[in-house]
């Protein structure tokens, strides 16, 4: 029926472009996981990084208190807990934007090295606390993470964002105040034993002076030192 | 009075395509994965054209002018004293063409002014044929009513606001042979002076290149584009004529054709020049009539998908492109569901918040919109890609065309890469909604 004095097009071309999509398709979908990876990958490093300072800081500690020249030891551990503290802040925000756009989820492994670092921190400020007597008021927040993409999450994050204006407005409040932020998590044994050595049922909540606030306006109620 | 609105058995389509939609919605969750499928699914369109455009440069050529000179009539139409005819009249008048061709205006009895032109004939019609009220499709209308007084091989049809260049004709002809119905000619803007008519040049300059010419040497072009096409008038009269039940005749007609076995061709030098919409809000309403007609037709020729007699155009080009439009229109309702659920669930909760706690210190969180760290996002890595092959998809186009991007278009250009194609979108899913509950058809 069709008839046309030029050649009619070759059904090779749809074969040639489904093959040229393909190859494009596997060299964008292996380009974006082994970009993951990259940006994975530096973030461990980074993490792993923190936690040899961290674990530099215990034996510095006991090097302070042996050392022939006295220095101010309170001092100087603070100042490196602060930056460490700070970093590991930062490096949570990061690993948050890289989960976000990820093609394959993680094993949540750096996750879970945040957790511990913050935990360990954590122990190093109460420690700081006992034996230098700073005086810090250190909270722990348990943050909730309701699944992806749904109406919990939504709410979650509202009350989330609440809770961490509250926290901002208090530690403007008292600036001898310490947050430390974990997940609402119990498949980590420390931070499950936190969980229940707190009595904490649900999040988002937060311990401050060994007491369990689920509702905001209680924070009001505490004091500074 | 008539009112015309969606047809039943056609709103139970649209109900099917809606839930299409919801589905995909609801229940598809969207991971990086699935979007470089989906990703992948759109260039393939644009690679094979590419790669034809490549290896068949000759598909845009016009066949050679026929030894036996068919003859022809060129056809316009003109009502309520439209005197802007006469200029597209002066522009028939200098056709190139071997013979002597009739050139017929069909009125309402309202353009006496015609009757001093010379060589112009008038086919007068009942005025209520250019009955908005009474006729859904007002030009399906009188074109089948005008073209029963022709009786010429090809018919030159004209809208009343195009200006044909002087070869139109010369090289039309050679290709309306065999089992040819329709040739369409390359259309371009003759009003580019504002924002959104140069929004328009640049689309037409696009789309009246490369992709038609892909579709024609694919025997798969699905649109007559009435501002300017040559017809085999014994075709025309073979299939029945334009539909006057659809108020997209130009693409109703073309899938006609092709379900009665003809074919729809393209020749992109064949030049004439419309005016388009000057406003937002007219652009918008022809878009609507374009996709509400569109869809429609889509429905009417169902049968065609998949159809193996069809060969390119009903195993490839029909699915394809009504598949990548569905896909395309669910996933737009899907951006423009999921940001209007966090704009209104989050502001539902601030204010439970405010009420709560009597004052409120929370806010919609902005830090999910704008990384806190400046990281190339894997989405932007494939909307780069894509961007990357539009483009060049486009300026090959456009080179095909020879259109060249002055400093005048920039904007309009850029608008036209990122906006308009989801402008477009929004529209298709207003098209699908109104036909869905039956608004009324309009002009």
């Amino acid at each position: 029926m069709v008839t046309n004095t030029k050649k009619s097009v070759s059904t090779n071309i749809y074969l040639a472009a489904a093959i040229v999509v393909l190859i494009i398709g596997l060299i964008v979908f292996f380009g974006v996981l082994e970009y993951d990876r990259y940006k994975r990958n530096n973030l461990e490093d980074e993490f792993k990084l923190l936690n040899q300072q961290i674990l530099l800081d215990d034996l510095y500690s006991s090097y302070l208190k042996t050392a022939a020249t006295p220095i101010d030891a309170c001092n100087v551990l603070e100042k490196q807990a602060n930056a460490e503290f700070a970093l590991n802040r930062e490096l949570l925000d990061k690993l948050k934007v890289i989960e976000k756009d990820a093609v394959v989820k993680t094993d949540n492994y750096i996750k879970y090295m945040y957790v511990l670092t913050n935990i360990k921190l954590w122990i190093n400020y109460t420690n700081l606390n006992i034996d230098c007597n700073h005086g810090k008021k250190i909270i722990l927040y348990f943050y909730p993470e309701p699944p992806e993409a749904t109406v919990e999450e939504i709410k979650s994050n509202q009350l989330t964002r609440l809770f961490e204006n509250k926290l901002a407005e208090f530690s403007k409040r008292c600036p001898n105040t310490v947050v430390f932020a974990l997940p609402y998590l119990t498949d980590i044994p420390i931070l499950n034993q936190l969980i229940i050595e707190n009595n904490v049922v649900t999040s988002p909540a937060l311990v401050v002076d060994n007491n369990t606030i689920y509702d905001l306006r209680e924070l009001d109620d505490v004091n500074c030192s | 009075m008539m009112v015309y609105k969606t047809p039943y058995n056609y709103r139970f389509f649209y109900l099917i395509i809606f839930l299409i939609i919801l589905f995909f919605t609801f229940a598809i969750k969207l991971n990086v994965f699935f979007t470089i499928v989906i990703f992948l699914i759109f260039i393939y369109f644009v690679v094979c054209s590419i790669l034809i455009s490549h290896k068949y440069s000759d598909f845009a050529e016009p066949e050679p002018f026929p030894k036996k000179v068919p003859t022809v009539t060129v056809v316009t139409y003109a009502f309520n004293n439209f005197k802007p005819i006469l200029e597209t009249i002066d522009h028939i008048k200098k056709l190139e063409y071997p013979i002597p061709f009739d050139i017929c205006v069909i009125t309402d009895g309202t353009c006496d002014f015609l009757n001093k032109v010379k060589g112009v004939k008038q086919i007068k019609l009942p005025k209520e044929y250019f009955d908005k009220t009474k006729y859904l499709n007002v030009k399906a209308k009188i074109m089948n009513e005008g073209l029963k007084q022709i009786h010429t091989d090809n018919v030159l049809s004209i809208d009343g606001d195009t200006i044909p260049s002087p070869d139109v004709l010369m090289k039309l002809t050679g290709t309306l042979k065999d089992n040819v119905g329709i040739v369409v000619a390359g259309l371009d803007v003759n009003n580019s002076n504002n924002f959104i008519e140069k929004v328009q040049q640049i689309e037409y300059k696009f789309s009246f290149s490369l992709p038609r010419v892909v579709l024609s040497s694919l025997n798969s072009l699905d649109l007559g584009s009435g501002g300017c096409n040559l017809m085999s008038k014994k075709l025309f009269d073979e299939v029945g004529g334009y539909d006057e039940e659809n108020i997209t005749e130009d693409k109703e007609i073309a899938y006609k054709l092709i379900s009665a076995g003809y074919l729809v061709k393209f020749v992109p030098s064949a030049k004439a020049s419309t005016i388009v919409p000057s406003t937002f809000k007219s652009f918008f309403k022809q878009r609507l009539r374009w996709m509400r007609g569109g869809f429609d037709v889509s429905i009417k020729y169902l049968s065609l998908l998949f159809d193996k007699s069809k060969k390119t155009f009903g195993l490839f080009v029909l699915p394809y492109s009504f598949g990548t439009l569905i896909l395309t229109i669910s996933l737009v309702f899907k951006v423009i569901y999921n940001v209007l659920k966090y704009v209104f669930v989050s502001l539902y909760y601030f204010l439970v918040n405010l009420f709560t706690y009597g004052y409120s210190f929370s806010s919609i969180d902005f830090s999910r919109v704008i990384p806190k760290h400046f990281f190339i996002d894997s989405f932007f890595l494939l909307l780069l890609i894509s961007v990357i092959f539009s483009l060049y998809y486009i300026l090959l186009s456009f080179g095909h065309n020879d259109f060249k991007l002055t400093k005048g278009y920039l904007i309009p250009f850029i608008y036209f890469i990122f906006i308009h194609g989801f402008v477009i979108i929004i529209i298709g899913i207003v098209s699908i909604i109104y036909s869905l509950f039956g608004v009324k058809y309009s002009w």
